[in-house]
């Protein structure tokens, strides 16, 4: 019997548990070189109201077992991609998530005013990773109460399902989790890239233009997974696991952590193809092990 | 389309200078491959080097169902493709990029390169002589071993004129008289450089003042090469304002005119 590889999460029904992360993968763009339609869900590049620049180049810099980068949130803005990315991205079926990022709270509410005007989105992901510029810059992402109010703004204006995307780069992400959940967050997606910097020594300076960046990749797998369990424990709410994800037992271990779904980055920049070969090893490896369904691995880790 | 490929290498040769060529056999990329695309190659399996290594093609052989490329060795994961031997498989994605939009009915274009940057210009200059175009060169380089295809061009009839650091012919002052008279040569129709931004604001600004339209080959840091992170920028003017395009997928070829070579 072929396993059966799909999950539900906050209402959305995902045909397997596997989608892009936010950033890596190109929507609307990537439909040329395979069949989008064989994903769990479809998650666009963060959008913010107005549109964003981005960083110098380099923006990328190699590391052990991942990279880093320093995009900056470079994109054309709300208003950009709800005339021309949002009526492509609509005629593929799997569920589309839309990321939402901002600099204010008022950024954030009113970019979420303008989606919901739109129809073909079903979901929302708060991406609160940027830096707030009413806090000096640091993110939202790193303080309990900014989360809250982002979240509470966005909340108040929409029934679609939010899920909050939290940033590992915090001294209790369990804190962050909760405060999200309070103000109304009905999933979490975790982890967003770990700060950090490379630096050349030949030109003694540091590679990326922007100096510091965001790490991911597989290096980054344990803290991720960490992440997911230690806020599993803590939150009733669904799960989507991120970082590092790279194969079909890496999906598993973010089930058995606590996740119901998970999100493949930089993976997917590696081998574009990277996660239709996941789902394809998935199924095959729920088949081989005699499993009926992918649900058995949520949050089934035995601890003794 | 499917962008994913396994090349077999058939040949991977040291040239000298630190350039290596290497040949791969690959009938459906190269008869989909247009010269100033490119390939994106996982230089050896595993993660380390983690990211793939983007690479012109120097020649386009579909009656062989061969690609090639010419390379520099400057890091690890340029070193560890010199190792390949013959027989290796190497996985590529490909062909990506817009390519040099070489105008059918030119009567001549021109090649303007820059040590390893004349690759892909060789690859152009084939194309441009199999449909009739006739085709100017300079090359320049640190010194003559350095400089690549100049025999392969002057055995298609190519007239190529070489300039290099060591005998202190190629400062930018010094290609400028050069650069102007072969545009001036009847019939040149379009330019084309690659390797050296040095060498591209030149000809931008000559070819602007003689109404050719020129176009540059760039090089940025890539990611998936496919048009997805957005980490590959290149700044460019539009009629908005300044911008960003990726040099993977918008690029890597552009209109001189419209990047801001800093
Ligand atoms: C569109 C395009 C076409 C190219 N065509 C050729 C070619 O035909 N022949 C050739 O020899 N080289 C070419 N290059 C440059 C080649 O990609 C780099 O030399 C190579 O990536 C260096 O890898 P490395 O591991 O040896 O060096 P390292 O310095 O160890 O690499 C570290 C990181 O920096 C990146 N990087 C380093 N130098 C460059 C560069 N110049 N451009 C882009 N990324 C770089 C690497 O990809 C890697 O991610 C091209 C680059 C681009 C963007
Ligand atoms: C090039 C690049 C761009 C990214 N852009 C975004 C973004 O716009 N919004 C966001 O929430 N996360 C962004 N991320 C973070 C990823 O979505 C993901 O959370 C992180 O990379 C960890 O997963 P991974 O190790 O599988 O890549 C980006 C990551 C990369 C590598
Ligand atoms: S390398 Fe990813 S967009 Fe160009």
């Amino acid at each position: 019997m072929k396993p059966d590889l799909s999950v539900e999460i906050c209402g959305l029904k995902l045909k397997n548990p596997v989608m892009p992360s936010s950033g890596s993968f190109g929507l609307p763009g990537y439909e040329e070189y395979m069949d989008l339609n064989g994903l769990g869900a479809l998650v666009v590049k963060s959008i913010t109201l107005n549109p964003r620049l981005g960083n110098p180049p380099p923006r990328i810099a190699e590391t052990t077992a991942g990279m880093l980068n320093a995009v900056g949130i470079q994109n054309p803005g709300v208003k950009w991609f709800i005339e021309n990315d949002l009526p492509l991205l609509k005629r593929f079926t799997p569920p589309l998530i839309v990321s939402i990022a901002g600099t204010t709270v008022e950024e954030f509410a009113q970019a979420t005013e303008l989606l919901e005007k739109e129809e073909g989105i079903a979901a929302y992901e708060i991406n609160v990773s940027c830096p707030n510029i009413e806090a000096g810059g640091r993110a939202f992402g790193m303080s309990a109460a900014a989360t809250q109010a982002v979240v509470a703004a966005v909340r108040k204006r929409t029934r679609r399902p939010i899920f909050t995307k939290l940033t590992p780069n915090v001294t209790d992400i369990v804190e962050i989790a909760q405060a999200a959940v309070e103000a109304g967050s009905d999933g979490l997606t975790l982890i967003n890239t770990l700060l950090g910097m490379a630096i050349d020594v030949k030109l003694r300076r540091p590679v990326l233009a922007n100096v510091l960046g965001g790490l991911s990749g597989p290096a980054i797998k344990p803290v991720a997974l960490r992440c997911v369990y230690q806020v599993a424990q803590a939150v009733k709410v669904p799960i989507i696991g991120t970082g590092g994800i790279s194969s079909a037992t890496d999906v598993l271990e973010f089930l058995l952590a606590g996740a119901s779904a998970v999100q493949v980055g930089t993976a997917n920049i590696v081998d574009p193809y990277a996660m239709l070969k996941i789902i394809a090893d998935l199924e095959k490896y729920l088949a081989e092990n005699n499993v009926a369904s992918v649900r058995e691995y949520i949050g089934a880790l035995k601890t003794h | 389309m499917n962008v994913s490929h396994i090349l077999t290498v058939t040949k991977n040769e040291d040239q000298g200078a630190g350039y290596f060529h290497l040949v791969a056999r690959a009938p459906e990329l190269a008869s989909a491959a247009r010269p100033g695309q490119f390939i994106h190659v996982l230089c050896a399996p595993g993660v380390d080097p983690f990211l793939r290594r983007p690479f012109s093609f120097y020649r386009l052989r579909p009656e062989a169902g061969e690609v090639e490329i010419y390379y520099q060795v400057v890091g690890k994961g340029t070193h560890l493709l010199s190792q390949i031997q013959p027989g290796t498989k190497l996985d590529a994605l490909g062909p990506l990029g817009q390519g040099f939009p070489l105008d059918p009915k030119a009567q001549r274009i021109l090649i303007l390169g820059r040590g390893i940057g004349t690759a892909p210009l060789i690859a152009l200059a084939e194309a441009a002589r199999a449909q009739g175009t006739g085709v100017s060169a300079i090359l320049s380089a640190r010194n003559p071993d350095a400089i690549i295809g100049d025999r392969l061009l002057a055995s298609w009839g190519v007239e190529v004129t070489t300039v290099t650091d060591e005998s202190g012919t190629s400062d930018p002052a010094q290609v400028e008289p050069l650069l102007a008279a072969a545009l001036d040569k009847p019939g040149t129709a379009q330019a084309f450089v690659c390797g050296s931004r040095r060498l591209a604001r030149l000809l931008r600004r000559l070819a602007a003042a003689r109404g050719i339209p020129a176009f540059g080959s760039l090089e940025e840091r890539m990611g998936c090469g496919l048009g997805g992170c957005l980490v590959c920028a290149c700044r460019v003017r539009t009629p908005e304002g300044e911008t960003y395009k990726r040099v993977c997928n918008d690029g890597p070829v552009f209109p001189l005119e419209e990047v801001v070579l800093g």
